[in-house]
């Protein structure tokens, strides 16, 4: 079955079985490897894309659904602004998610940190919660996600 | 740092298209023989290999253990590998998968934990110190419990895998997710019967291992290895996530019993310990764990008089692992649980009962050895009771337990463990081994390690480019970790038991000191080795119990405060007070970091259901889930009068289930014997304690 | 040899007159909307699909939110992540945290109401409450609708008809003035899972009406409507429930479900009427 969609904003047609999994279609088909999977059942947080702007389990998702829809991975996120918020307060909290669990954790944080208002922990361990990776020092993670906010709250003033 | 993250690669991440799949056809009962194996017509690039297929070695081997790579037509577990079938197009095969129908004559009795024949007993170890049975005779109080424990997953989110490829030259390249490449090695190179110079390993990116990856990646490393040598064509072999639930090697599950003497003051007289440990149907590393389980069994506590029996035992369940120190977990959980009885009985505090009963020096251990570093047992259990306001909050709780009311609000209590970890293997089995790590500080300034450890998480490879960096003062980004190819790296021994703080860092330290001393003396490139052999003598001798168990031996505290809905019977935990003497802590942030997740996880496992066999392919829970509430963990390192680096990342996990399991208990004034602790099983000894007073109230 | 491997055929209805029809023409297809009920229960890396597809989310009206006066109606594939952006004001509190405790906030994302509505797999967490609230649903096939309360959609001999789709969720906007809903158990065994709800209208000192409703994993929906006719009336603060006999009418009735219901889930359902009916109490 050929589908046309966009991925990491450039259009792209494939020919593929129409149930097979977004998560492979991204890894195998287009090489893209950062993003990893591991339950296929939506569990895990390991697959998180976004699928017109909404993060997504690209393993809950047959590629049948994604006609004409735009899918950004991290691949295609890592050179925005908006990643270098998450990342540089990562960076500086010293939170090191392990590569596995690390493109479904900043695909996350970024819609959580997308909203109005500063995250407070409780929602921060929610996040966590939906990531069955326990890599990483959840003290370090709740600061991370907090000085990001911050990060793009302040970008967000300079660019006003 | 993190930016280095895209370039990781996992065992997953080398499948492309186009590759040669395997899928691992597994017998669907747990036990009886093959009677019949009907498969469907396949298409040309597909096959199947069955065990007699197998090249040559048709056993796995670890240490001096072995199993069969693959079925050899009696089955002795549910999921135990029978047949590969391997193709390129993976839809194909899996519905090829489907279509294999395997007969079985299954008049068979399942062997069991619960209830063993000598038939079953793979190793037994019995330990007598004292005259433990006229001790018990003037006991003031004898205590009698049994406690059980329950197979527990790795759930680790990257899968178990190996890849295989050919080379021109006719040799082979596996890359495996393990633990122990050459152990890989040797093991492809049997099966295959080709040189071992011939194999070479190389080890992908892995998350934390809890050394899961011991020894079951040689077997799948095998298979990878047997289908590419057969078709010439690179394949891979990637666990599916329910498969690696149910039937990779896991923690073994265990039955325990105490029984303790106790006198007037509440000072222990006499033990005896039983101890049944399920191996599963093939105990691969049974020598190892009946060592550590008898070494832990009786905990830190002093004792003149004691009896320990372990036994590990075969059943009808897929072989058990490591997994987090490979015994120490289960009987600190018994232990320390029965602690807790023993101070009840006694009328005393839990924590003053401990400092009564700790050990002084390890002479003075239940199994003594010739250890002469003082232990500051003492000092660790103020420290946490200390945090935590244990005196208090233990009187306070225990009070309002006994006020069990729907409606008085969530019950609170605390627990209070100790434990000390193993670093390094404790029996015989590596004494002839020795482990090499090299270092080379080229031209351009930047420095290369070569070794086969793997690390254990990301943490330990960025201290390893600290410390060498330290050393040589040069940026910790100029120092690179060599693959770990077997061809270019030399033997570094299997990565477990934190080993690699114990042995691994302290060899790289070695090679870097050693370049620095010659740095300016000598042209660059200037390349330094330096191997480690386990003393061959004064080592531990499992037959007498006695010498040295350990290189190093770390030792932690630890007080669980917890909440419970009485309604619900939900459970949270309100806090854990954590404190450890683990020798020279290399890396104070990296060593929170390592016990803070180690903390979370085991919170997580006390509490979470296992997997149950049989007709639940689906619905069981795939991953663990995480607390959606974030409780407070402090953390002290006391300072040490060890002046090596021990390890820290199991003391988490024999800790946390005790003093938790405790807390829970204390709270509904239950006792619970069994691990995970679950909401179901907080039911039952509500049920329990209910029976026994509305008995109490008849009679 | 193995042949003939076919995948599903994926159509891709813009009407709802256009999926009935197709519907009615192939009425073993697969009505597929965010579809996380069927690919999180087949972990195989190409989930197994009946041969033809009906993709329903091009199909706007299937999901449009509106708000009346009386009610609001939710389309059966309105995301659940777009549910909660109504807000927890219009939801009502049991509502929203019914919805907001269903799987993570990504698979949310693409999960919809008439999955969890419809799905044979997973635990129906929303079912019990929306009985309660006497959420009514609209089943249409080519040439005919109906509206059925999701008390009857759950009885075998009144669910689905050949050809019928689910089409939209009514959720009548209610005046009880206390609300509980809990969702109790290991969430990642959702075979345990317990799903209590309980509401009451309290007006000057008496239940006006009370309504609970509480089920087990993916099993049915448990009731006790006699329980609930003898306490509505009843004049607060009511102490001693546990010795009142229509405290026992529910005990009995639990009882009587011992085949669905465990001991375990027993003393659950029981305490937490227990409790909220103190917090009826509390309130005066």
């Amino acid at each position: 079955m050929k589908i046309d969609f966009s991925l990491n904003g450039k259009k792209v047609s494939i020919d593929t079985l129409p149930e097979k999994r977004l998560i492979d279609v991204i890894r195998e088909d287009f090489g893209l490897m950062t993003t990893k999977n591991a339950c296929y059942s939506g569990e895990c947080g390991s697959c998180i894309v976004q699928l017109e702007g909404q993060p997504v389990p690209a393993c809950q998702i047959p590629v049948f659904t994604v006609r004409a829809k735009r899918i950004i991975t991290i691949e295609g996120f890592m050179g925005t602004e908006k990643y270098l918020d998450i990342i540089n307060a990562f960076n500086d909290m010293k939170c090191i998610p392990c590569p596995f669990c690390f493109t479904g954790k900043i695909m996350a944080v970024d819609s959580l940190i997308d909203n109005q208002r500063s995250p407070d922990t409780s929602e921060i361990m929610s996040l966590l919660s939906d990531h069955s990776c326990s890599c990483t020092s959840v003290t370090s993670f709740i600061n991370g996600v907090k000085v990001a906010y911050q990060n793009r709250e302040f970008r967000g003033e300079m660019l006003k | 740092m993190l930016e280095t993250h895209k370039n990781n690669r996992f065992i997953c991440d080398y499948y492309s298209l186009g590759m040669t799949v395997i899928r691992i056809i597994r017998a669907e009962v747990p036990g009886g023989t093959i009677t019949n194996i009907s498969l469907p017509e396949l298409p040309p690039d597909a096959g199947v290999i069955g065990y007699d297929d197998i090249p040559a070695e048709k056993n796995l081997s670890v240490f001096n253990r072995t199993m069969p790579l693959l079925c050899d037509g009696k089955i002795r577990y549910e999921g135990e590998p029978i047949l590969l079938l391997y193709g390129q197009n993976e839809q194909e095969i899996d519905i090829i998968a489907s279509c294999i129908k395997i007969d079985y004559e299954t008049d068979y009795t399942i062997s069991a934990l619960e209830s063993y024949t000598d038939e079953q007993i793979d190793r037994e170890l019995n330990f007598t110190r004292g005259k433990p049975e006229r001790n018990f005779e003037r006991s003031h109080k004898i205590v009698e419990e049994e406690y059980s424990t329950s197979e527990q997953n790795h759930y680790d989110l990257e899968p178990q895998g190996a890849a295989a490829f050919i080379k021109d030259d006719k040799s082979i390249a596996i890359t495996a997710a393990t633990q122990w490449p050459f152990n890989v090695r040797d093991n492809v190179s049997a099966c295959l019967d080709i040189q071992q110079k011939k194999v070479t390993v190389d080890v992908p990116a892995m998350g934390k291992t809890h050394s899961g990856k011991l020894w079951y990646a040689g077997l799948l490393a095998c298979y990878a290895a047997i289908v590419t040598w057969k078709t010439g064509k690179p394949s891979i072999c990637l666990i599916p996530k329910t498969d690696s639930i149910l039937y990779t090697p896991g923690r073994a599950a265990s039955i325990i019993r105490h029984k303790t003497g106790l006198d007037e003051n509440g000072k222990i007289l006499c033990r005896s310990i039983d101890i049944s440990i399920d191996s599963g149907a093939y105990p691969m590393l049974s020598e190892e764990v009946i060592n550590r389980i008898c070494f832990s069994a009786a905990g830190v506590y002093s004792t003149s008089a004691l009896k320990i029996t372990a036994r590990s035992l075969k059943t009808n369940n897929p072989p058990s692992g490591a997994f987090n120190g490979m015994g120490f977990h289960q009987s600190f959980f018994a232990g320390e649980s029965h602690a807790n009885s023993l101070a009840k009985a006694a009328g005393l505090c839990p924590l003053e009962w401990r400092k009564l009963n700790t050990a002084r020096k390890q002479i003075n251990l239940p199994i003594g050895w010739e250890g002469k570093k003082p232990m500051q047992l003492d000092k660790l259990l103020e420290t946490v009771a200390e945090m935590s306001d244990f005196r208090r909050k233990h009187a306070a709780y225990g009070l309002s337990a006994k006020m069990q009311n729907y409606f008085s609000g969530k019950k609170r209590g605390i627990g209070i463990s100790v434990c000390c970890q193993g670093n390094g293997f404790m029996g015989k089995v590596e004494e002839n081994e020795k482990y090499t790590v090299s270092a080379r500080l080229d031209t351009d300034g930047s420095l290369s390690l070569f070794t086969s450890a793997v690390p254990e998480n990301f943490q330990t490879s960025s201290l390893w480019c600290e410390i060498a960096g330290g050393i040589l003062e040069i940026d910790p980004t100029d120092v690179r970790i060599e693959t770990t190819d077997t061809s270019l790296v030399p033997d570094s021994g299997p990565s477990l038991f934190s080993r690699n703080i114990t042995i691994i860092t302290q060899l790289i330290e070695k090679c870097c000191n050693a370049i620095k001393k010659s740095r300016f003396r000598l042209p660059l490139p200037i390349e330094v080795k330096r191997s480690f052999r386990l003393p061959r003598t004064n080592g531990w001798d499992p037959e007498s119990f006695s010498g040295n168990p350990f290189p190093i031996v770390s030792w932690g505290a630890s007080v669980v405060e917890t909440e419970t809905d009485p309604i619900t019977l939900d459970t949270s935990v309100r806090g854990v007070w954590f404190a450890a003497d683990c020798g020279k802590i290399m890396n104070p942030y990296l060593a929170r970091a390592e016990v803070e997740s180690e903390i979370f996880r085991s919170v997580i496992s006390s509490t979470m259901k296992p997997p149950v066999l049989k007709n639940t392919r689906t619905g069981i829970p795939l991953t663990p889930i995480q607390p959606e509430t974030l409780f407070p963990i402090r953390i002290e390192f006391l300072d040490s009068r060890e002046t090596k680096p021990g390890g820290l990342g199991e003391l988490p996990d024999s800790l946390i289930p005790a003093a938790l399991s405790e807390a829970l208990s204390m709270g509904l004034d239950i006792k619970l014997r069994n691990l995970p602790s679950t909401s179901e099983s907080l039911f039952q000894q509500i049920e329990h304690r209910t029976r026994i007073e509305e008995q109490e109230l008849e009679d | 040899m193995i042949k003939n491997i076919r995948s599903p055929l994926v159509y891709y209805p813009k009407t709802i007159n256009e999926l009935l029809s197709l519907y009615k023409s192939m009425p073993d297809s697969l009505l597929y909307a965010g579809g996380t009920g069927i690919l999180s229960t087949r972990n195989t890396k190409y989930p197994e699909l009946p041969p033809n597809i009906l993709f329903l989310r091009r199909i706007d009206e299937l999901s449009a939110i509106r708000r009346s006066e009386g009610y609001l109606e939710i389309g059966a594939c309105a995301r659940l992540n777009r549910i909660l952006g109504i807000g927890e004001h219009v939801l009502k509190p049991a509502l929203y945290a019914a919805i907001k405790n269903i799987a993570t906030k990504e698979v949310r994302n693409i999960a919809t109401l008439g999955g969890n509505i419809c799905s044979p797999y997973r635990s129906k967490t929303l079912m019990p409450l929306l009985a309660l609230l006497d959420a009514r649903i609209e089943l249409r096939k080519q040439g005919g609708s109906r509206w059925l309360n999701v008390r009857k959609f759950i009885d075998p001999d009144e669910g689905f008809q050949e050809g019928e789709v689910l089409t939209r969720v009514r959720i009548p906007f209610n005046n009880y003035n206390h609300q509980s809903f809990i969702v109790t158990g290991d969430r990642a065994d959702y075979r345990s899972a317990l799903t209590f709800a309980c509401f009451a209208s309290v007006q000057k000192e008496n239940i006006a009406s009370i309504k609970f409703a509480a089920g087990v994993g993916n099993k049915g929906i448990f009731r006790a409507r006699e329980f609930e006719e003898a306490l509505a009336g009843r004049k607060l603060p009511l102490y001693g429930i546990t010795e009142d006999p229509v405290f026992t009418r529910l005990t009995t009735a639990l009882k009587n479900q011992e085949e669905e219901i465990s001991s375990f889930h027993r003393r659950q359902i029981e305490g937490l009427f227990l409790t909220f009916m103190h917090s009826l109490n509390d309130m005066l």
